[in-house]
């Protein structure tokens, strides 16, 4: 039997005689071929939990999420069936206590209830009045030309320097990571 | 009926949306190919892992700015060109051959594994002509060695390998010429070409 290592010399011969030829198509194809079996890299197991927490995304959330659903079963049945017992007993108990209450005076406390809550909307009503004076003198202190202009100054000056901490904190910068946001 | 593998602009869009599983698609899809080239790049294993990481992180913490109408590879590809390019920059004054960098042949063979589908005695004599090939490659100028792995390892097409590098597509070309002729002239100097040269030879083991 014709032993296997005449395949990679075929291979590498047909390249070279090609390249020697100076047929670009044959050359290209047959070294395209040779460079398929060139073997690829193997990362370590922790690159992939390296790249995907140094990127913040959560690992496996969609998993994560279905296996809390899981454990939340148990807890849903349960409160349910607790549900369901006391329902068996607590049913006769408030059909008996609603079998005693007077109309009249259940009417009364509801009256009373009403006027209460009335007089608590009117105090409401009176203090959301002030806030809105104070607010409105606020806005016009706020939108005074000088005030104004130096508070845009400090909140553009606050995110610059914001951005550029987490800039330094993530990454340490080089020119040609610019370039991969305009491709 | 096997489900139809989804394709990397699905993905891309389900990673925005704030899928995780998309996100861990597109690196198990890519993990290998990105860490081969920058290896084949710095020829330093552990290097090499932490320029392929920081690639990724980068790419998926900037994928909003991905323009769509782009390839994903090639994006992620020029994201790997540019931390392993600032590496090598960085390195420049205190250069040293590539051939002669930290990692050892061995060292680099430990990380890089063959194609799968092939039996184990194939892949034993794949890898006696990778491993020439590998060599013959680490001697070329990163940016020939580049272009020949873009091209030939990644099956980029001309205006992609354009695009990762930045350079004009009649360049891309030139480089990939002369990088094919160099290849070809160091395999030859090799004696790689003559019918002997990928003879079974005795394994150490055998030898004692």
């Amino acid at each position: 039997m014709k032993p296997d290592h005449s395949k990679d010399h075929e291979m590498l011969t047909s390249w070279l005689a090609a390249e020697r030829a100076g047929d670009d198509a044959v050359a290209e194809e047959r070294l395209g071929q040779i460079f398929q079996g060139l073997p690829l890299a193997v990362p370590s197991e922790a690159f992939a939990a390296r790249v995907l927490a140094g990127a913040g995304v959560a690992r496996r959330g969609a998993a994560r999420a279905a296996d809390l659903g899981r454990q939340l079963r148990p807890a849903v049945a349960f409160g349910l069936l607790s549900a369901g017992l006391a329902s068996a007993f607590l049913l006769p108990l408030v059909a008996r206590l609603l079998a005693e209450v007077d109309p009249g005076s259940t009417l009364a406390a509801f009256a009373g209830l009403f006027a209460w809550l009335t007089r608590g909307s009117v105090v409401v009503i009176e203090v959301g009045a002030a806030l809105a004076g104070y607010v409105r003198m606020l806005w016009l202190v706020l939108t005074a030309p000088p005030i104004l202009s130096t508070l845009l100054v400090t909140a553009a000056v606050s995110t610059l320097l914001i951005r550029w901490l987490l800039e330094l904190l993530s990454f340490h910068r080089s020119a040609s990571d610019d370039r991969i946001f305009y491709i | 009926m096997r489900r139809q593998q989804k394709t990397d602009e699905d993905l891309v869009v389900e990673a925005l949306a704030g899928s995780a599983a998309a996100f861990e698609g597109l690196l198990r899809r890519y993990q290998r190919p990105v860490l081969s080239l920058v290896t084949r790049m710095v020829r330093d294993p552990a290097l090499a892992e932490d320029l392929a990481q920081d690639a990724f992180i980068r790419a998926f913490r900037n994928l909003g700015s991905f323009d769509s109408s782009r390839k994903f590879k090639s994006w992620l590809f020029k994201i790997a060109h540019n931390r392993t390019i600032d590496h090598l920059r960085r390195r420049q004054p205190r250069e040293v051959p590539l051939e002669q960098t930290s990692a050892s042949g061995e060292e680099m063979w430990e990380v890089l594994e063959a194609p799968e589908e092939e039996s184990p005695h194939r892949r034993a004599e794949s890898r006696e002509l990778a491993s020439e090939v590998d060599r013959a490659l680490s001697q070329l100028r990163p940016s020939y060695r580049e272009v020949l792995l873009l091209r030939f390892q990644q099956g980029l097409a001309y205006h992609e390998i354009a695009e990762v590098t930045g350079l004009p597509m009649s360049s891309v070309k030139v480089q990939l010429h002369r990088g094919r002729k160099q290849l070809a002239k160091l395999l030859e100097a090799a004696g790689l070409s003559a019918p002997e040269a990928f003879a079974p030879k005795p394994s150490p083991s055998k030898a004692q």
